[in-house]
Order: structure tokens, then C-alpha cells, then sequence
């Protein structure tokens, strides 16, 4: 290829990045659309008047209903109800959340920061023993790296999450009275002259060198962290393990190997990279799905996240809060999908995105 | 719940194996675990539940209050409780004067006047919102606990004479018909703010202007959704972690009995019950709110060193409700509809043998035994212990199988026995004290004969809720729990015909209607607890629900916590409490 063709290539390619871009991105308030459509269609099944229970408190007040019921336009028809709905959202109103007691709008953006900052640190070691164990395991197939790593990823892969972060936290924590459970110990937070816990509290603290407050946060980051690794990199190994297996079995290795190229390098620097295509989706949808919320690890360890939110939101039939939640993970998952796409570029140039 | 119940069980075999206790941390600040964290609001109008109605006995303060663990009212803002001997009360009982207490600031330094106590109150009448307990409070004002509506009838200048101000130090409360219980119904409700500090928030001018437009306000338009009202109390919101649902209240210096022992009480909302545990085991907790900590735990967590469960009666009474005019439209419930044995009628309740064979089997002592583990106790009707005449030795229903195969013989003309019936009853999702409950009285009643047929059945809390208001329900396991310690409060709800249960159960009894407005208008307290009495009585005898248990409130604390209350309507007053 001359360089008049390659430079050609290039532009031709970047412009394809570009218009696949912009026609994911075009088709997100697609997507949106739909989800709403269908999770608000969803919540029709739900009567009007066990819609209407979600605003009272008490059984005291069940025959406040029918006014409710009125005061909402609960028994009004779907599409005018969806068109209310609809035309809020447009004005960037989602609505209020009676489970969290504020706008959805302002309940996930409270919650939200504590989960993006569990999900970013608890990625880290979910990737890198999903990855090294499971290289070591398919370069060494069938033998006893293999077998252990085998017998661990299948176990950890099938344990329940409950089950791993009670028994972590009632041994270190109710034993060794480490690791308190929460986001940070209220005490130091007021020592700290925090005004409010609330928000992203990682990078500001680090920012702003209160070192102490950011050894609390970490700490009370450890068990969330262990127990979405120990649950987490089971299945992400298994996949590197077969990716790399199949990959060690392609011609080019064999090709590389009859080169007299090193094991070593035929294994880091050809097989690792190609390996590591299909982990690429893996690793994104597990990081989007953290950011999704971990329901059962923020409940185990009192951990504010979106989870804990959504799940609350749900058992509380709070309707709003749910199609919000709904309306966010399907924007989440929808750029994730195109994120894991444009890596796909990256890291292997073959793909082509026309 | 068995999975929970399993894990937490894991969790305590860990935490028995410490022999050593914790020692208190931070002996001024008390830690408190609850389960919910998250506070709806902390605007009087419209708080009803009792996670914010903690919050807010502790940072406001009404013109009475109950003294310590009792329900004695005594003087809160006002100088003295009003009585018809020292003129407070009326003879008529249909005015209260009340004195205002010298000196009271609020904590932005204001004096506590006539004005503000007007305000507070007039703005939940006039605010009615359908999620607040301003019903509660109109009825003694309008003659009944109807909210206001945007089409009421009634004028502002009506509403504004029902409370007037003498000078700055005298409020009057003018009632539409004398009313017993007003003065419980003020110390639960009645919480005094500051006005000027309303208005400053951009609350509600008090005055008829626009006074319309405040009724039944979106929650989201108050300003004390987020935080309090400037109040009296002993405690200051000081920060609302909300996404932590953790709530920090600093002391009040300035608080006109003194300062409290703790500077700081922190309440944490942690809704796993492992977490829990694992909280007050390690110290992290000084104690949990009542009902933190599930029943089936306590003789566990008890054995915790340094840990102490503490019983105390609650105001609370349990009861199966069984509808008398049930609306079969879009369920399955009624099955055939007809007394076939594959269904029932609709009216299959309106016979009064069918409900006293009901309450002849249930097998109370088995449930007080080993459904509540002695966690409560039987009581058969709406005057139960803790309440102005409260008689112990009251009739209380049997299980009897005898009775209940006579009162089945003798219901619907002998059709009952002859023919048999098939019908569910409910339970809400997750309360396995009222499975099981329905589940012995399903085995007794059927070990009865063959032909009978209860399907337990369970159903989302809300779905009950529900359905009983839309008078769908057959038969249903619920509770009710005290809003003010009078027992207007239950004599209301279970036995009128305006009540919450005769509503959903379509039961009216006109005689029982008459004794109860009867009872609630009597300003003599010998004479209101004979009439009292008799409303009980006739509750009892006319079965228009099966009256099981009273609860006992369970509190989980460390041994370092003193001079904790256990008042059953104001729950946890943090002034009194102190940690060695």
C-alpha cells in the first residue's frame, strides 16, 4: 500500500468511525423511546389504585385513594398518561420519587456518584484476576494451574453474592472490627467539616489532600470490592481461559512458533492481544452493569448506590423512580455497547464499522 | 424471610463467638440503627410515618407532652395542662385556653408566641394533605376527619376562628363538639414552629389569601421536605446524608430545660438485618429504633455480650377482618359466588355465627406462645392495655372448637355445616407471623369438617391496602398501631362506622356509632372509660372482626445506654438518654 492509499484508508475509516457514531447515537432517543413505551406499558398492568398506594405511608390512610388517585390522574388513559409522562421528560422534569422523598432526577444523581465510584475501583481487580488467572490457566491447559483455576472460577462463579458479603463482613467486621459497613464513618466525616456525604467523594477528597477521609472511604470500599471480585472474576477468567486457548490454537501461532519466535513472546505480545477481543464485551458489560447498581452488595453493605435506590423504588411501587431508573440503565447499556464497539476498533483493526 | 432469617442466624453464630465486649465509643454521641433511612419529609403537614415522626419529637416540641414512658400528659410549650377546674377547659368542653410557657426561644432565637403556635397548627388543617395525619386533627375542629377539599365549604375566616391568640402568650382552640382525646391528639401531632422563619422559607403567609391553593399541596412544594422547621426541641437537624439515609441531630444549646446529655445523635438507616447485628455487636450502635430488629432475632441477639432487649406493651392491636359485602368484580376470590362449597356469597360474613365460629378457632394461646414468642399478648378488643380503662379481666374469645362447631350449625340457617365453603384469606408478602397465624386457623376450621375450605393466601402489602379499600377483600390478617393514646383511636377505626376497617369490611352498627360519639364527646374521664367499656363490649360480642393480639415494641440496646423512654407514642426522646 502506497502512502497516498494509506493515508486514503485512514481518512475512509476515520469518517466511518464518525458516521457509526452519529448513527448510534441517533438511534439512542430511538432506543429511549422504547424503553419507555415498554416499561411504562409495563406499569399499566398495575392498577390505578395500587399505583395510588405508593404516596400513602400507612394503612391508616387507604381510603385516602380515590383521592390520590385523582389528584395524579392515575385513571386516566395510557396515552394520556404516557403523553403527561413524555412531555415532562422532554421539559427534563422525570418526575418525583416518593421512595427517595425528591426529584428522580436529583435521587439518581445522589446515588448514582457513590456506584460509579464502586465500580471503578472494584473493576480494577476483577479485570486484572479475571485476566491473569485466566491466561494462566490456558497457557497452561490441563494441567494444574489449569485445574485450580478451573475448580476456582466455577466455585466463585456459583456463589451467591448474599453469601460471600455476609460472611466477609461477619468476620471482619463483626469479628475483627474492620471494614465498617456504609461509605464513610459519620464522625470522621464531621471532623472532616464535611457538609454533606453525598456526591463524589474519591477524586474531590484526593484533590483536596484530606488523606484521612480518603483512607476511610477505601476502607469502607474493601469488602464491597472483595465480594464483587470473589463473584465476578470467576466468570471473567473462564473467558480469557477459552479465549486464549483458541487463539493458542490458530495458525498464526503455529506459524510464529516454526519462526523461532520465544513462547513468551508468541503468548504477551500476538495471543494476550487477540485474547482479549471477546473479554473487551465482557469487561465492559460487567463495568456498565456495576454502574447499574450491585443490588445485593450495596444492600449487604449498606452501601448507597443506584441499586439500593432501584431496588427500594421498586418494592415501594414508585413508579417514577422506576421508569427514571429504567430510562438511565437503558441509556447506560447503550453507550456501553457502543464504547465496547469502538474498542473492538482498537484493538483489532480488521473491524470494520460500515 | 427463611433465607434472611438463615443468614442472620450465620451471622449471630459469628458474632457469639466474641466473649469480649465492645466498649461505648464517643460517649456523647448516640448511634442509632433503624431500618429506613430515608425521611419523606420533615414537614409536620404531611409526616405521618414513624420514622419521620421520630425525627420530629425530637426537634420540635407541641403544648403538651407525655411524661416519660407513661401517656400522662404534661406541659411542653404551654404552662399548664388545661382542665375544667383551672379554667382551661370550658364546661361546655368545647374550648381550650392554653398559656403559653414564659421565656421559650426557638433555636434561631425568637420567642415562642401565640402567633406561632396558631400558625403551625392552622397550616396542617388548612394544608389536609391526603399523606398527613391532618385528618386526625380537623375532627375535633370541623366535627369530623373529613380533609379538606378545594370545593370545602367552608371559609377561611371559619378556619382561622377555630384558633385564636390573646395577647402573644394565650392560645384558644375553639371545637366544634367536646373531644375527648384533643388534648393526646395535640402532644401527637400539634408540633409548634416558628412563623416568621415559615415565611422566611416561603411557606405559607397565614393569611386567606391564596388560602385555597394550599390545600392538599404537592408534598414536593413544601419547604421542609429537606429540612425541619424551626423549632424548640432538645435537637437540630445538622446534616441529611440522604443517599447514606443518615441523619445527624447536633443538641440545642439553648433548650429551656437544659441541654441534653449527647451533642449528637446519629440514626442510620441500614436495611439488611445482618448489618444490623453486626452494628450493635461491635459498638458501632448504641441502639436500634423499635422494630430494628425482627422478633425471630431477639432471644439471639440477647445472648450478645453487652447487649440487652428490652419488651415493653405497645399500642398496638392485630386482628383478622372478614368483610361483610364483598365486591367480586375482577377477582377470583368468592369462587362459585354461592354457598356450594366451592365458593361463598358475598354477605358469607354478615351472619354473626359464621364470624363468632371464627374467632372460637384460633388457637390464641399458640399464637401469644409460638407465633409471637411471648412477644405479645391476646386481647379481644379495641380497649387494650396501656389505655385509659383498660380491664384485664374483660372477656376475651376462646378457642374452642365445641363453640366454633355450634356457631357454624347455627350459620346461614344450618346451610354452612350442611354444605361447606370455600374461601381465601390473606396475609401480607413477607409476614410470617400472620401466615402462620392463617394457617392454624385454616387447620382449625377445617379439622372441623371436611366440607370447609380457607386457602391462605398471600399478597404484597399494598395489594391488600388495596384491595380492602375497594372493599374486595374476604378475610385479611392487618394491625393497627396508635396515632395518640386515647381509645378513641381504636374504638374509631375498628368499631364505626367511618372507620378505616368498618369501611373496608362494610360493617355498620348504629348503636355502636352513637356510644362511640357519645364516648368521644364526654369531658368526664370516669364516665367517658365506662362508655368506653361498653363500646368494647359490644365489639366484643358483635364479632365485626376477630381481635388476636396485642404487640409488645422490642428495643435492641447496648448497656451503656441510660435513661431511655420507652413511651409507646413517642417513641425515642433522645433528651433523656445519656451513655456511662
Amino acid at each position: 500500500m502506497c502512502l497516498r492509499d494509506l493515508t486514503e484508508y485512514r481518512l475512509n475509516k476515520e469518517g466511518m468511525v464518525l458516521t457509526f457514531i452519529a448513527r448510534r447515537l441517533l438511534g439512542l432517543p430511538l432506543v429511549m423511546f422504547g424503553v419507555s413505551l415498554l416499561v411504562f406499558g409495563v406499569t399499566q398492568f398495575l392498577s390505578p389504585e395500587l399505583r395510588a398506594t405508593a404516596f400513602i405511608r400507612s394503612e391508616k390512610q387507604i381510603n385516602q385513594i380515590p383521592t390520590i388517585i385523582k389528584e395524579y390522574g392515575l385513571d386516566k388513559d395510557i396515552f394520556t398518561q404516557y403523553w403527561i409522562w413524555l412531555k415532562n421528560i422532554l421539559q427534563g422534569q422525570l418526575g418525583w420519587s416518593s421512595s427517595s422523598g425528591r426529584t428522580v432526577g436529583d435521587a439518581i444523581s445522589i446515588y448514582l456518584p457513590a456506584t460509579v465510584e464502586l465500580a471503578l475501583i472494584a473493576i480494577i481487580p476483577i479485570v486484572l484476576f479475571g485476566v491473569i488467572f485466566g491466561v494462566i490457566a490456558g497457557i497452561n491447559r490441563n494441567k494444574w494451574p489449569d485445574q485450580v483455576g478451573r475448580i476456582f472460577s466455577i466455585v466463585t462463579y456459583s456463589l451467591p453474592t448474599f453469601l460471600v458479603g455476609i460472611t466477609l463482613l461477619a468476620f471482619f467486621y463483626g469479628q475483627l472490627h474492620l471494614f465498617e459497613p456504609g461509605r464513610l464513618n459519620t464522625l470522621v466525616s464531621l471532623d472532616a467539616g464535611l457538609t454533606t456525604v453525598d456526591g463524589y467523594l474519591l477524586f474531590p477528597l484526593i484533590f483536596k489532600g484530606q488523606w484521612f477521609v480518603v483512607l476511610d472511604l477505601l476502607k469502607h470500599l474493601v469488602l464491597p470490592v472483595i465480594t464483587l471480585t470473589v463473584v465476578s472474576s470467576g466468570g471473567l477468567m473462564r473467558v480469557v481461559r477459552s479465549s486464549v486457548i483458541d487463539q493458542l490454537e490458530q495458525d498464526y501461532v503455529r506459524t510464529a512458533k516454526s519462526k523461532g519466535l520465544e513462547q513468551r513472546t508468541i503468548t504477551y505480545k500476538h495471543v494476550f492481544r487477540n485474547a482479549l477481543i471477546p473479554v473487551i464485551t465482557l469487561v465492559g458489560t460487567l463495568f456498565f452493569g456495576l454502574l447499574n447498581g450491585a443490588i445485593i452488595t450495596e444492600t449487604v453493605f449498606n452501601y448507597p448506590g443506584i441499586g439500593s435506590f432501584a431496588a427500594r423504588a421498586a418494592l415501594q411501587l414508585d413508579i417514577p423512580a422506576v421508569l427514571g431508573f429504567a430510562l438511565f440503565a437503558a441509556l447506560v447499556i447503550a453507550v456501553s455497547n457502543l464504547i465496547v464497539d469502538l474498542l473492538y476498533g482498537v484493538v483489532d483493526p480488521r473491524i470494520r464499522y460500515d | 424471610m427463611k433465607k434472611t432469617l438463615l443468614l442472620a442466624a450465620l451471622a449471630l453464630g459469628a458474632t457469639t463467638l466474641t466473649t469480649a465486649s465492645a466498649q461505648s465509643k464517643d460517649p456523647t454521641v448516640l448511634k442509632v440503627v433503624t431500618i429506613e433511612g430515608n425521611f419523606a419529609t420533615f414537614d409536620p403537614a404531611y409526616c405521618y410515618d414513624t420514622a419521620c415522626s421520630n425525627v420530629l419529637y425530637n426537634v420540635l416540641e407541641g403544648l403538651f407532652t407525655y411524661d416519660g414512658d407513661t401517656t400522662t400528659i404534661v406541659p411542653a410549650l404551654a404552662a399548664e395542662v388545661p382542665s375544667v377546674q383551672n379554667g382551661g377547659i370550658s364546661k361546655d368542653g368545647k374550648t381550650y385556653t392554653v398559656n403559653l410557657r414564659k421565656g421559650v426561644k426557638f433555636t434561631d432565637g425568637t420567642p415562642v408566641t401565640a402567633e406561632d403556635v396558631k400558625y403551625s397548627i392552622l397550616r396542617t388543617l388548612i394544608i389536609s394533605s391526603d399523606q398527613g395525619a391532618a385528618g386526625l386533627l380537623l375532627e375535633p375542629f370541623t366535627g369530623n376527619a373529613d380533609l379538606l377539599a378545594a370545593d370545602t365549604k367552608l371559609t377561611f375566616e371559619e378556619l382561622d376562628k377555630m384558633i385564636t391568640v390573646k395577647g402573644t402568650d394565650t392560645v384558644v382552640f375553639k371545637l366544634a363538639k367536646p373531644f375527648g382525646p384533643f388534648m393526646p391528639t395535640m402532644v401527637g401531632f400539634g408540633y409548634v414552629f416558628s412563623k416568621s422563619a415559615a415565611l422566611k422559607a416561603g411557606e405559607w403567609d397565614g393569611t386567606g389569601k391564596d388560602w385555597k391553593a394550599q390545600i392538599n399541596k404537592d408534598i414536593s412544594t413544601s419547604k421542609y421536605t429537606k429540612v425541619q422547621p424551626v423549632g424548640t426541641g432538645p435537637f437540630m437537624i445538622e446534616r441529611n446524608d440522604e443517599a447514606q439515609g443518615t441523619l445527624i441531630l447536633k443538641r440545642n444549646d439553648s433548650y429551656w430545660r437544659g441541654p441534653a446529655k449527647l451533642s449528637r445523635v446519629i440514626i442510620e438507616g441500614i436495611k439488611d438485618d445482618n448489618t444490623r447485628i453486626q452494628k450493635i455487636k461491635t459498638g458501632d450502635a448504641d441502639f436500634g429504633l423499635d422494630g430494628a430488629y425482627p422478633p425471630a432475632l431477639l432471644a439471639s441477639i440477647d445472648s450478645i455480650p453487652g447487649v440487652v432487649v428490652i419488651k415493653k406493651p405497645a399500642l398496638t392491636l392485630a386482628g383478622i377482618f372478614m368483610n361483610e359485602k364483598i365486591d367480586g368484580k375482577n377477582t377470583n376470590y368468592l369462587g362459585s359466588g354461592k354457598l356450594d362449597g366451592n365458593g361463598i356469597p358475598d354477605n358469607f360474613f354478615s351472619d354473626k355465627n359464621v364470624r363468632k365460629a371464627i374467632a372460637a378457632s384460633i388457637d390464641y394461646d399458640s399464637i401469644v406462645r409460638d407465633l409471637l414468642q411471648n412477644n405479645g399478648r391476646q386481647q379481644s378488643n379495641v380497649l387494650i392495655a396501656g389505655l385509659p380503662g383498660y380491664n384485664e379481666n374483660a372477656p376475651k374469645y376462646k378457642f374452642d372448637k365445641a363453640a366454633a362447631t355450634k356457631s357454624f350449625k347455627a350459620a346461614w340457617g344450618g346451610k354452612v355445616w350442611e354444605i361447606g365453603f370455600k374461601f381465601p384469606a390473606f396475609f401480607n408478602t413477607g409476614n410470617s407471623t400472620r401466615q402462620k397465624l392463617l394457617e392454624m386457623l385454616k387447620k382449625n376450621v377445617e379439622s372441623l369438617n371436611p366440607k370447609f375450605k380457607i386457602e391462605v393466601r398471600e399478597l404484597p402489602f399494598k395489594q391488600i391496602l388495596k384491595e380492602a379499600g375497594g372493599n374486595q377483600m374476604v378475610m385479611w390478617s392487618g394491625g393497627w398501631s396508635a396515632d395518640f393514646a386515647d381509645p378513641y383511636n381504636f374504638a374509631q377505626p375498628f368499631l364505626a362506622s367511618d372507620g378505616n376497617y368498618p369501611r373496608n369490611m362494610n360493617y355498620k352498627n348504629e348503636t355502636l356509632d352513637k356510644l362511640i360519639n357519645q364516648a368521644v364527646s364526654e369531658s368526664n374521664p370516669a364516665k367517658r372509660e365506662l362508655l368506653y367499656a361498653k363500646v368494647a363490649k359490644m365489639g366484643f360480642d358483635e364479632v365485626p372482626f376477630v381481635a388476636t393480639t396485642q404487640g409488645l415494641s422490642t428495643y435492641v440496646q447496648r448497656d451503656w445506654v441510660q435513661g431511655r423512654n420507652f413511651n409507646p407514642i413517642l417513641l425515642d426522646q433522645f433528651y433523656f438518654i445519656s451513655k456511662k
